[in-house]
């Protein structure tokens, strides 16, 4: 008996009926492979440049960024992320954030479960009561 | 005599105002053109995006952080990089354009401006349209597309009725959140062109701050926000009754 699981071992597509042999097949598969990766890569490469852009600049002196047009940092610096740190008046910006985001987020859940506890009960409570014959809606 | 402390109340004067104001008749066709344009761009793409990322393995891992960056990134933040990225003397977009021949200045040229917030926009969203679809290209069951390949369907076949109908519900969402979203847009346009030049970027959000807070135009901005809000409601709910009625339409049994 003709086994159709024999014949297809190995290949994606029906075989059997197809006019294109394997080869050609697995050709155009890989061409189709390699331009889908070649657009997302192009994609991602655009999508990464102001962000690095960003990077080599927390990475320059000011005099460097000012001066000249260097697309990555020639004298490497770490200046700008100690001054972040150690300046109050930078710092606290992110302890204020972080602050603002705990509470937010104590409440938030203190406020939500229960509502959403309300709401799953009264849902449940409206299917059980509610027969086969009332219409959703 | 009315005095300083004498009250009365004014009707709808102030919404006669606002909806005879030049200014802010502007902004919202402004407002609306620039919803309508990121849309038709970053749904597209998004659901270009989402086709052409890997499926499985360390690379769809990959592909997926990288993609998820700009998320992450503060509305500000974005702002800034893109105002930095767009000069002409230490940006990269800047000085490669100036470099290239084009005469491109985010500060004179009104165009220049638009298109340059346009893709921040892309930039910063299209994440959200492709991570939602790719999402909804998981969840398609394989039977479908080894049915498919039993009828030797081509692409764009399996894309059109395999792909898109089963993408409709998350694309619904994508385009609801999106067009909310870009509606109240404030924080980027403000820090990347400050609504200039002129007022040819100045949207509905950064009007009703300069009318509310710039010149203490207390009565009509209220009454412009009540407005604001009235028409993304209307149009979100407008959009949502359409394509479910539409949905409707297609397949008696409800919801697909």
């Amino acid at each position: 008996m003709y086994r159709l699981d024999n014949a297809q071992q190995g290949e994606k597509y029906n075989t059997i009926f197809s006019r294109t042999t394997p080869a050609q097949r697995r050709k155009r598969n890989a061409r189709s492979r390699f331009r889908s990766r070649f657009l997302l890569g192009l994609y991602l490469f655009l999508m990464i440049l102001p962000i690095y852009w960003l990077i080599n600049m927390s990475l320059q002196t000011n005099s460097e960024i000012l001066g000249s047009m260097t697309l990555w940092p020639k004298n490497l610096t770490f200046d700008n992320y100690i001054g972040i740190f150690t300046n109050s008046s930078w710092y606290m910006g992110y302890v204020n954030s972080m602050l603002y985001v705990a509470l937010n987020m104590l409440i938030t859940i203190c406020v939500a479960l229960p509502a959403a506890y309300a709401s799953a009960a009264t849902a449940l409570l409206a299917i059980s009561t509610c027969s086969s014959g009332c219409s959703p809606t | 005599m009315l005095g300083p402390n004498a009250r009365f109340f004014t009707g709808t004067e102030w919404f006669h105002s606002i909806l005879n104001d030049s200014a802010l008749r502007d902004a919202f066709v402004r407002q609306i053109l620039f919803s309508l344009t990121i849309l038709a761009i970053q749904v597209p793409l998004g659901i270009g995006i989402a086709l052409i990322m890997p499926k499985r393995g360390w690379q769809a891992s990959a592909v997926l952080i990288l993609i998820t960056l700009p998320l992450l990134i503060p509305w500000n933040v974005v702002g800034s990089i893109w105002q930095i990225f767009t000069r002409g003397d230490i940006g990269l977009m800047g000085y490669g354009l100036r470099e290239l021949g084009i005469n491109y200045n985010i500060t004179r040229n009104s165009g220049d401006a638009w298109a340059t917030i346009i893709l921040m926009d892309v930039w910063h969203w299209t994440p959200l349209v492709a991570m939602l679809c790719y999402s909804g290209l998981r969840s398609i069951p394989e039977a479908y597309y080894q049915a498919a390949r039993i009828d030797r369907a081509s692409k764009w076949a399996i894309f059109r009725y395999i792909q898109l109908p089963k993408l409709t519900n998350v694309l619904v969402i994508a385009v609801l959140l999106r067009f909310m979203h870009s509606f109240m847009i404030y924080a980027e346009p403000f820090v990347l062109t400050g609504g200039g030049p002129g007022s040819s970027t100045t949207f509905l959000s950064q009007s009703l701050a300069t009318m509310a807070i710039g010149q203490q135009d207390l009565g009509p901005s209220a009454a412009f926000s009540i407005i604001y809000f009235l028409v993304i409601l209307l149009v979100s709910w407008v959009f949502y009754t359409t394509i479910m009625h539409m949905q409707k339409d297609k397949n008696p049994h409800g919801g697909a």
